[in-house]
C-alpha cells in the first residue's frame, strides 16, 4: 500500500485541542457570495474554523477554491454576506491588521530575485512596522527562531530560489508564523512536492495546530484530508456540498460525483492503533476489488 | 573618484591640489595665488558637473533598482512610466521655442511629472491600475511623446535649432552650472531619500501584489510612494542631463551581482555604483577627444566591457 512511510499511531483524526485563550471561532464565514462581475463564483457558503483546527476544502479545479481564499485575506473585499475574524468583520480590518490575524502560504514559488531563506522569512515582521521602517535585530532574531522551529535552522542564508520546493514551502510556512498570525491559510501546499515532502510538509502543518494554530488549506488528494484533516468541507459549483468530519463528508459516493471517477475507499488499522481511510480510483480494477 | 575626477581635463590638476583646494575653501583661507586659476576650474566648472553626475548617476540607479522590484521584471528601466520621453520633449519644445536654459530645466521637469501622471490616470481607467496596466499605459504615452519630439525635429531650424535638439538629446553633464543643481539638486535628494527609506518595503513588493497585500505590505501606499519618489528623481535628472540610457537598467543588475538581491543593500549600493559609473563616463567624455563626447553615446561604450567583465568574474565565482 502507498502509506508504508507513515507511522499509523502518529495521526490522530479528529483531535481537536482547545488550549487557546479565545474559545470563539477563529474564522467564521456566513451566506459568503461573490461574483467576478455576473458570473458567480461563491454562493452562499456558511462555514467556521475553531482554535487548533485542520480544515481541508476539497474540490475541483475552478470550484471557487482560491476565490474564497482570496476574500478571507481581503484581496477580494466586494462579497457579499459576511466573514468574521476572532469575532471582529473583516470590513472593519485594515491590510496590516489583516496580515497579523490571517497569514497567507502561497505554493512554494520562484521569486524574480534570489533572497537568502532568512531574508524572505523577515517579510513576516512587515505587518508590525511602520512604512519607513526596517526590519530589527528583534525581527531577525524572530526570524530565526521561526525557520528553527520548523528544523530549517541551517538554511538560513542559503539562496531561496535554489532550496528545493518542499524546503521553500517550509521557509513560506515559517514567514507565515513569524507573522504572529494565529489562521494560517494555505493554497494546495503539497502541489508541485514529490511524494515524501507532501507527507513531511502536512505533518508539520498538523504539527501546527497542536500548537494552537488553526489552518485551513485546498488539497487534491482526499488522503491528505482523511489522515491530517480534523474537518472537511467539499465545494462544487461555488457551493458547499459536505462539511464534517473527513470520514463522513468524503464518502465513495461524493468523491465520484465530485470528479466524476469511480473510486473505492478502504478502511485501515485497528481502534487501537488508529484509523485511516486510504483511497484509490478503481479503474479496470473495478471488478476485482469489489 | 570624485577628487581624481575634479582634476581630470583639459586643464589638469593633481588630486593632491584639488584636495588642498578644498581644504582651503573650507577653513576659509587665502587662496595662494598660483593655485587661483585651478580654483576657478575645479569650483565653476568641474564641481558642478560632478556633483550633477553623480546626483543624476544615483538617481537613475536607484529608480532603475525601484522599478524593477516594483514591476518585478529585471528588464525594466526608470523611463518605463514614459518619465524620460515627457522630460525630452519638454526639453526638445523649450529648445524649440527658444526659452532660457532654466525655463528649459523646468519645463523638461514638469512635463516628466505630467506623463508619469497621465500614465497613472491612464492605467487606472484601462484597469484597477494593476502593473500591467501601469506599464502598458506608460509605453503607449513614451512612444507618443517620442514621436511629438521626432515631429518637432523636423519642423526646427536645421541650423541653428536643430543641432541643439540634437545634441541634447543624447545627453550630457556639460551644462549643468550651480543654478541648475540648485533646483533639480534637491528634489533629487528628496526622491533618494525617500527611497531609501522605503527601501525594505521594495523587497517586499517584489514577491507580487497579492502576496505583499497578505503580508501586511501596505501595498497601495508603498506603490504610490516608490513611485512618487522615482518619477521625482528620473524627471529632475532627465531635466538637468537629457536622456542616459543604459544606466538605470544595467547599474542595478551590477549591484545585484555585487550585494545580492536584498533591497536594504541594494539600493544604497545601485547608487553608489551609478554614481562612480556617470563620473567615470564623463571623464571619458571629457578626455577621449578634442572635443566632447556626449555621455549618452559612451554610456554603453563603457559599460558593456564592465558588464562583459563582471559577468566574467561572477561566473568564475
Amino acid at each position: 500500500m502507498k502509506f508504508g512511510a507513515v507511522k499509523i499511531g502518529e495521526v490522530k483524526i479528529g483531535a481537536v485541542k482547545p488550549d487557546n485563550q479565545d474559545a470563539g471561532a477563529m474564522l467564521e464565514v456566513q451566506q459568503l457570495s461573490f461574483s467576478y462581475g455576473k458570473k458567480p463564483v461563491l454562493q452562499e457558503l456558511t462555514f467556521s474554523v475553531q482554535a487548533g483546527e485542520l480544515l481541508c476544502i476539497l474540490g475541483p479545479n475552478g470550484v471557487g477554491k482560491s476565490t474564497l481564499f482570496k476574500c478571507i485575506l481581503g484581496i477580494h473585499r466586494k462579497f457579499t454576506g459576511e466573514i468574521l475574524l476572532g469575532g471582529r468583520s473583516l470590513r472593519t480590518l485594515g491590510e496590516t491588521e489583516l496580515a497579523r490575524t490571517v497569514a497567507y502560504i502561497p505554493q512554494a514559488h520562484v521569486p524574480v530575485y534570489g533572497y537568502s531563506a532568512l531574508d524572505v522569512v523577515l517579510m513576516g515582521a512587515a505587518s508590525g512596522k511602520g512604512i519607513f521602517s526596517q526590519p530589527t535585530e528583534r525581527d531577525v532574531e524572530r526570524a530565526r527562531s521561526a525557520l528553527e522551529s520548523l528544523g530549517l535552522k541551517e538554511l538560513a542564508w542559503r539562496n531561496y530560489a535554489e532550496l528545493s520546493g518542499g524546503e521553500r514551502q517550509l521557509v513560506l510556512i515559517a514567514r507565515a508564523l513569524s507573522q504572529g498570525a494565529r489562521l494560517l491559510v494555505m493554497d494546495e501546499p503539497t502541489a508541485n512536492l514529490d511524494y515524501g515532502n507532501q507527507v513531511r510538509i502536512m505533518e508539520h502543518i498538523a504539527g501546527l495546530t497542536a500548537d494552537g494554530y488553526s489552518v485551513l488549506l485546498s488539497t487534491h488528494n482526499p488522503e491528505h484530508a482523511f489522515l491530517w484533516s480534523t474537518r472537511t468541507i467539499v465545494m462544487q459549483w461555488g457551493r458547499i456540498i459536505a462539511d464534517g468530519p473527513p470520514a463522513e463528508a468524503l464518502t465513495e459516493g461524493s468523491l465520484e460525483a465530485l470528479y466524476g471517477i469511480p473510486v473505492r475507499l478502504f478502511s485501515l488499522g485497528n481502534e487501537k492503533a488508529g484509523r485511516y481511510q486510504a483511497c484509490m480510483p478503481v479503474l479496470g480494477l473495478r471488478e476485482v476489488l469489489r | 573618484m570624485l577628487v581624481v575626477s575634479a582634476g581630470l581635463g583639459r586643464f589638469p590638476i593633481s588630486p593632491f591640489e584639488v584636495l588642498r583646494l578644498f581644504w582651503t575653501r573650507l577653513s576659509g583661507t587665502p587662496l595662494p595665488k598660483a593655485l587661483e586659476q585651478a580654483s576657478l576650474v575645479v569650483f565653476r566648472i568641474r564641481l558642478p558637473r560632478l556633483v550633477g553626475a553623480t546626483l543624476v548617476g544615483s538617481a537613475l540607479a536607484a529608480s532603475g533598482a525601484a522599478y524593477q522590484g516594483l514591476f518585478q521584471n529585471p528588464l525594466v528601466s526608470p523611463d518605463v512610466l514614459g518619465v524620460s520621453a515627457g522630460a525630452a520633449f519638454g526639453a526638445v519644445l523649450s529648445l524649440f521655442l527658444g526659452l532660457h536654459p532654466m525655463a528649459l530645466l523646468l519645463v523638461s521637469f514638469s512635463f516628466g511629472l505630467a506623463t508619469a501622471l497621465l500614465v497613472g490616470l491612464l492605467a487606472r481607467k484601462v484597469g484597477q491600475n494593476s502593473n500591467l496596466a501601469l506599464v502598458l499605459s506608460g509605453i503607449m504615452v513614451g512612444s507618443l511623446l517620442s514621436s511629438a519630439t521626432s515631429l518637432l525635429k523636423l519642423l526646427a531650424d536645421p541650423t541653428n535649432v536643430l543641432p541643439a535638439l540634437t545634441y541634447w538629446l543624447m545627453g550630457g553633464f556639460s551644462a549643468i552650472k550651480e543654478p541648475q543643481l540648485v533646483i533639480a539638486g534637491p528634489f533629487i535628494l528628496a526622491a533618494l531619500a525617500l527611497l531609501v527609506a522605503l527601501r525594505w518595503r521594495i523587497n517586499l513588493l517584489t514577491m507580487g501584489e497579492e502576496e505583499a497585500r497578505t503580508l501586511g505590505a501596505q501595498v497601495p501606499l508603498s506603490r504610490a510612494l516608490i513611485i512618487l519618489a522615482a518619477t521625482l528623481a528620473t524627471s529632475a535628472s532627465v531635466a538637468i542631463s537629457g536622456p542616459i540610457g543604459w544606466v538605470g537598467l544595467v547599474i542595478p543588475h551590477f549591484a545585484r551581482m555585487l550585494a545580492g538581491s536584498d533591497y536594504r543593500v541594494l539600493l544604497p549600493a545601485s547608487m553608489l555604483m551609478g554614481a562612480s559609473f556617470l563620473i567615470l563616463v564623463d571623464d571619458f567624455s571629457r578626455l577621449l577627444a578634442a572635443s566632447e563626447i556626449p555621455i549618452g553615446i559612451l554610456t554603453s561604450f563603457v559599460g558593456v566591457p564592465v558588464f562583459l567583465m563582471l559577468i566574467r568574474r561572477g561566473g568564475v565565482r
